[in-house]
């Protein structure tokens, strides 16, 4: 086991060692001119340009350049920001709590919904209910995002004059105003998630009511709601969690999307705007903070695996 | 003065002279328009005589009923709304619309314009004194001597701490403008040979040529903020703002807001009114208006009629007065063929119909065709230039003058370059594909060219395009703006997108340059018009109309058509309202 | 056979005549469209008018008639799915059979690559892809090739877990062994023996990966990094492009965003009876 994970984790590393030498490369090959996108204004000279492209160290070859950046990665200096000459792993740090939560809640929001739908379409397969929950979950996950989000904002306020507080509060700070600005966005994210979830959770549940210890506690007399969410439901989540790891990138993904349309302060919108304006050094710090982020979770979902069923034994 | 300083003169207009007189009669608390100051905007404006009343180019109905007079009551906080986070605070090293919006709270200029009160139309260029006493005393047509007013103070937090502002802070500021290798208005202030100090409150400003549009300069909002220098030389210049503003800038969250606090030691008392300012960064357009509709915003801007509508029929209790809008011009490759040919340049005018884009667009609505002096008192309209053919859709005459141009039978097939919706909003892309559709009827065949902002900023905007481009522009609210497009000597220049190498128009603007006469100059500036509206140097689209709404209780605010938003500090919230 | 199973799936079998009838719509669509897309006529056209016998969709803001313009559109949105999710399938079925087939070094190689890939968020990365290799958005084979590839990257790696699994039980079969020891060469022990004892689960997932292409054009155009232009537009750019007006005319927000949700719903109904019906072993993995 020891061996493995060091294995695994020597991976891991070696997988994003290659994604930082991708994202620096690619990032560098954007085109347009640095200082034109630094000065924004039509009156630029030859001068001024160089002196920019030799504050930001782009006239090094471009092995130092790299050496360099990774050098700062380590020593926590993830660079400063191309126009406002913010530190990046401020702007990312102050970031965080704001996706976290609003992943949280939308995952929350998604098996809230999910586990019951999965149920009971399990229980009542090829019933009438079953049909219904299952085209309903099928439609919400073809609903893009983004018009969910818009419709959100746009009907409630012109009904009821309603809108989420603005000005983002921290949740500690007023944790009210903080979830109702929150909850929105969560919804619109969490929908399209929880009808996955609904599906692997039938199908899953399909799966593990035929099995034979089922049939026993059932043949024990145990009553069925007790076999169903003592049993059934324990033994079938395995899939359902191995398809919400899988699921945890495009929920970060979503984030830019309804981030910028609720005008939330995280990563989503961070990303958004540094895309927007070309800035570099945030690009390449989010995209590298990103890919640390999921390569980590891909890699505790695969040891779990391998620590539940030691049978696994992933190459 | 009459004769140097036109600047100084506030014309009267028929109108301007009515709402006078209403004035005096009901106080000075109120500005209802007499004759529009009910809820119906949109029979003014175009559908009166606009060429008769100078005014009447300005749509400048408002739903503000007649108020009592009432006694000013400070305090209280203000919220508005920002499309995008400014990039950079550093006025030195970097202009952006939104920096602007906010550069005008905390920092200060020696001049500032005089709208945005109620008595001063949006459009009126006028400048007032801000740091300066008084407007300059002109020795001769190249010097400007500019004394500062007493008591002038940095803000009372670190690292100025309430220091005095001194002309030496004034020197130091233009010093850096010019000079600064990353300075991005050295074109724009290379007509300033030198600024000297003979005291600490005396600026003496000397240009290298006469240049009858330097006061519009220094209030302008392209620059000339003066940041001083213990705040403008750290890494904290581009994220936070220390000057002598009405304002002290006490946070910029990136991604929420931009907050102030009022500046207890502002030198230009009573102001400011309010306690708090927040400047709230809003990306999406349709949460703008939902949290404007919502009551929680209490002053947001640039709305084309259709979110016009919406906001006035879910805010009926609002305040709203439409602006001359954002209008829009193709620029086109005059230096090489086919629109080298001037005959090219007037058929894709006479394609355009820009009826039918206004009516896409802003409802039909909107000032109708226009050159370049959009909404000043002075500026033409179009149906009285001598050219004015070549804004009427006109598809028979258009597609003589290309086939007079290309040869019977022929097309040009080109490519327009233009920015994607994000950051210049949908209306403008819509432009370009309408105009695209037109212009094919004519054997003009377009590849569209979409490009994000900070690509197009960086490359088409730079010039560096085949074909054509299109760009917005807001009204400029100095005389000279039309000299600075077409130049080919680099006195002035700052963006020549077409092209242009002209020594006829060269001649023509360096001569209205110079003309401190108020009436020479317009005379110049006209002969300019015809000479470009010939040409069709750059091809343009009509102004749409831009509404701002305000809360109910908000008093004393008028929108301006220029970004500086130093006037927040007349407006304040009538607690009795 | 076939009418046992759509007796069996009626949703399955009504999804599939859905989804033929758009791949036949998108192929049509010149024939089918009663006005060219970029047609603006405010004459024809008036602005934003309500869908009626004229305008069975309505009209947009720019004098231009929506049911054309969506009948159209079809080409890009479906064009694009199916082509992003043909690079993806063919990268990763490419790379799934050799990982799975030759297992060892390779096989670890491979799995790194894809997990490259998983280590950025999905949108991201199509985001981070367009801003490097398409800065200029203007339509060309090119540009619509690079954008379906932008989408195509995001998909790969899950054909390819998918095929990796299958091959890897198929391997140890007797018959493999069998081909390999008759001296045939790799290459043709995996087109002949083992790809089509996996096409089916290629299938499936691809089918379910188109409704995730088209979502992905629409969210991607919501960016502003879509590429559909006046006459070859797409759904998701036209919600885009109509969303200033959402409030003032309903059916600009309610028909492309139908249109969607409709290509979607069809093409996931379509895979699920496909994999119930194919393979019954694939309903845990989506």
């Amino acid at each position: 086991m020891g061996q493995y994970l060091a294995k695994r984790v020597l991976f891991a590393v070696g997988v994003l060692f290659v994604i930082s030498i991708v994202v620096f490369t690619a990032v560098r090959m954007i085109p347009g001119d640095v200082c034109r996108i630094v000065l924004n204004t039509p009156d630029v000279t030859e001068a001024q340009c160089e002196a920019i492209r030799d504050e930001l160290g782009l006239d090094e070859p471009l092995v130092t350049q790299y050496l360099s950046y990774m050098g700062g990665l380590l020593t926590g200096d993830w660079g400063t920001t191309l126009i406002s000459k913010r530190s990046v792993w401020d702007e990312i740090k102050t970031r965080i709590p704001v996706t976290l939560e609003l992943t949280l809640l939308a995952t929350t929001f998604a098996f809230i919904i999910a586990l019951p739908i999965g149920i009971i379409s399990a229980v009542r397969q090829d019933s009438v209910i079953d049909y219904v929950l299952r085209v309903l979950s099928i439609g919400w996950l073809s609903i893009p995002s983004f018009w969910l989000g818009t419709m959100l904002i746009v009907f409630p306020a012109q009904w009821w004059g309603y809108t989420p507080p603005v000005g983002y509060v921290d949740l500690w700070e007023d944790p009210l105003k903080n979830l109702e600005q929150l909850y929105l966005p969560a919804i619109s994210l969490g929908l399209a998630l929880s009808a996955s979830l609904a599906r692997v959770t039938r199908s899953a549940m399909l799966e593990v009511l035929r099995q034979d210890y089922i049939r026993t506690s059932r043949a024990k007399g145990l009553g069925e709601r007790l076999v169903i969410l003592r049993h059934a439901l324990r033994n079938a989540m395995i899939p359902v969690i191995t398809l919400f790891g899988l699921q945890i990138g495009v929920l970060l993904g979503g984030t830019v999307v309804l981030e910028s349309i609720f005008s939330l302060p995280g990563l989503g919108l961070l990303t958004f705007n540094a895309v927007t304006v070309k800035d570099y050094p945030q690009v390449q710090g989010l995209v590298l903070f990103f890919a640390t982020v999921l390569v980590t979770v891909n890699l505790l979902v695969d040891l779990s695996y391998a620590w539940f069923d030691p049978r696994i034994r992933y190459a | 003065m009459e004769h140097t300083n036109y600047w100084l003169r506030r014309k009267l207009s028929r109108r301007t002279a009515l709402r006078g007189s209403a004035l005096t009669g009901i106080g000075a608390a109120s500005y209802a328009l007499v004759g529009c100051g009910d809820d119906d905007d949109d029979d003014d404006g175009n559908g009166g005589d606009p060429t008769n009343t100078p005014q009447g180019l300005l749509p400048t109905a408002t739903s503000a009923p007649t108020q009592a007079p009432v006694e000013v009551t400070p305090g209280g906080s203000f919220s508005f709304q920002i499309s995008s986070p400014p990039p950079s605070l550093d006025p030195y090293t970097s202009t952006s619309f939104v920096a602007s919006y906010n550069h005008g709270l905390s920092y200060s200029k020696l001049y500032r314009f005089a709208a945005g009160v109620p008595e001063v139309a949006p459009a009126d260029n006028t400048m007032e004194p801000d740091l300066a006493e008084a407007m300059p005393e002109q020795q001769d047509d190249l010097t400007f001597v500019i004394t500062l007013k007493d008591g002038l103070k940095f803000h009372d937090v670190a690292p100025t701490n309430g220091r005095a502002l001194t002309s030496e802070d004034v020197a130091y500021a233009f010093d850096r403008y010019r000079n600064l290798e990353t300075s991005v208005h050295k074109t724009g202030l290379s007509f300033i040979d030198t600024v000297d100090t003979p005291d600490d409150k005396t600026v003496v400003i000397k240009t290298k040529a006469p240049y009858a549009d330097t006061v519009s300069y220094l209030g302008g909002n392209l620059g000339v903020w003066i940041s001083p220098a213990e705040h403008a030389e750290t890494e904290a210049a581009a994220t936070k703002m220390v000057g002598s503003g009405p304002f002290l800038n006490t946070a910029f969250e990136t991604g929420v807001q931009l907050t102030y606090a009022k500046n207890p030691n502002y030198y230009d008392a009573p102001y400011p009114y309010f306690d708090d300012v927040t400047a709230l960064i809003v990306t999406d357009q349709a949460k703008r208006v939902a949290d404007f509709s919502s009551g929680q915003v209490d002053l947001t801007w640039l709305f084309l009629p259709t979110e016009r509508d919406q906001l006035k029929s879910q805010r009926p209790d609002a305040q709203f007065e439409e602006t001359q809008g954002i209008g829009g011009y193709i620029y086109l490759r005059t230096d090489k063929p086919p629109f080298n040919d001037k005959r090219v340049r007037q058929a894709i005018s006479m394609a355009l119909n820009r009826g039918a884009i206004r009516e896409a667009i802003s409802k039909g609505e909107g000032v109708d065709e226009q050159l370049y002096h959009v909404g000043y008192p002075y500026a033409r309209q179009v149906a009285d230039l001598p050219q004015a053919k070549y804004w009427e859709h006109n598809l028979t005459e258009a597609k003589a003058a290309l086939e007079a141009a290309i040869g019977a039978g022929n097309t040009i097939e080109t490519t327009w370059e233009h920015a994607d919706a994000a950051i210049y909003t949908q209306a403008y892309v819509d432009t370009a594909t309408l105009a695209q559709a037109q212009l094919a009827q004519i054997g003009i065949n377009i590849t569209d060219v979409s490009k994000p902002y900070a690509q197009y900023i960086s490359t088409t905007y730079q010039g560096n395009y085949e074909g054509m481009g299109h760009s917005p522009r807001a009204v400029a609210y100095w005389a000279d703006f039309i000299t600075e497009r077409f130049t080919m000597t680099p006195q002035r220049g700052r963006i020549n997108l077409s092209y242009v190498t002209d020594p006829d128009l060269e001649v023509l603007m360096d001569k209205q340059r110079g003309q401190f006469d108020f009436e020479e100059r317009i005379e110049t500036i006209r002969q300019i018009e015809e000479h470009v509206a010939e040409e069709q140097y750059e091809i343009f689209f009509s102004t749409d109309t831009r509404t701002y709404f305000w809360d109910a209780p908000i008093r004393n605010y008028r929108p301006t058509a220029w970004f500086p938003y130093t006037h927040v500090m007349k407006t304040w919230r009538d607690a009795n309202a | 056979m076939l009418w046992r199973t759509a007796r069996q799936k009626p949703l399955g079998a009504i999804a599939f005549l859905v989804c033929v009838l758009l791949i036949l719509v998108a192929i049509g669509a010149d024939v089918l469209a009663p006005q060219a897309p970029e047609t603006v006529d405010p004459i024809k056209n008036p602005r934003l008018q309500a869908p009626s016998l004229d305008h069975p969709m309505g009209t947009d803001n720019l004098f231009r008639d929506i049911f054309s313009r969506i009948i159209v559109g079809s080409r890009i949105s479906l064009g694009v799915g199916f082509t992003a999710v043909a690079i993806g399938t063919i990268i990763g079925t490419f790379l799934g059979l050799v990982s799975g087939y030759f297992r060892g070094w390779i096989d670890i190689f491979v799995s790194r690559l894809m997990e490259v890939v998983l280590g950025f968020p999905p949108l991201v990365l199509a985001i981070f892809f367009l801003s490097v290799f398409l800065p200029d958005r203007s339509y060309s084979l090119k540009s619509f090739m690079l954008f379906s590839l932008s989408i195509g990257i995001i998909i790969a790696p899950t054909t390819a877990r998918i095929v990796r699994g299958s091959v890897l039980t198929i391997r140890n079969l007797q018959y493999i062994e069998a081909a390999e020891s008759m001296g045939n060469t790799p290459t043709r022990i995996m087109l002949r023996h083992v790809l089509p004892n996996v096409v089916a689960p290629i299938i499936v997932i691809a089918s379910i990966q188109i409704g995730n292409a088209i979502l992905a054009e629409a969210a991607l155009s919501f960016l502003s990094l879509g590429i559909s232009d006046a006459s070859r537009p797409s759904w998701g750019g036209m919600l885009q492009d109509m969303r200033p007006v959402w409030l003032e005319a309903w059916w600009t927000a309610v028909i492309p965003g139908l249109a969607i949700s409709l290509a979607v719903l069809a093409f996931n109904l379509f895979g699920d009876a496909l994999r119930d019906v194919l393979d019954p072993r694939l309903r845990q993995s989506s």
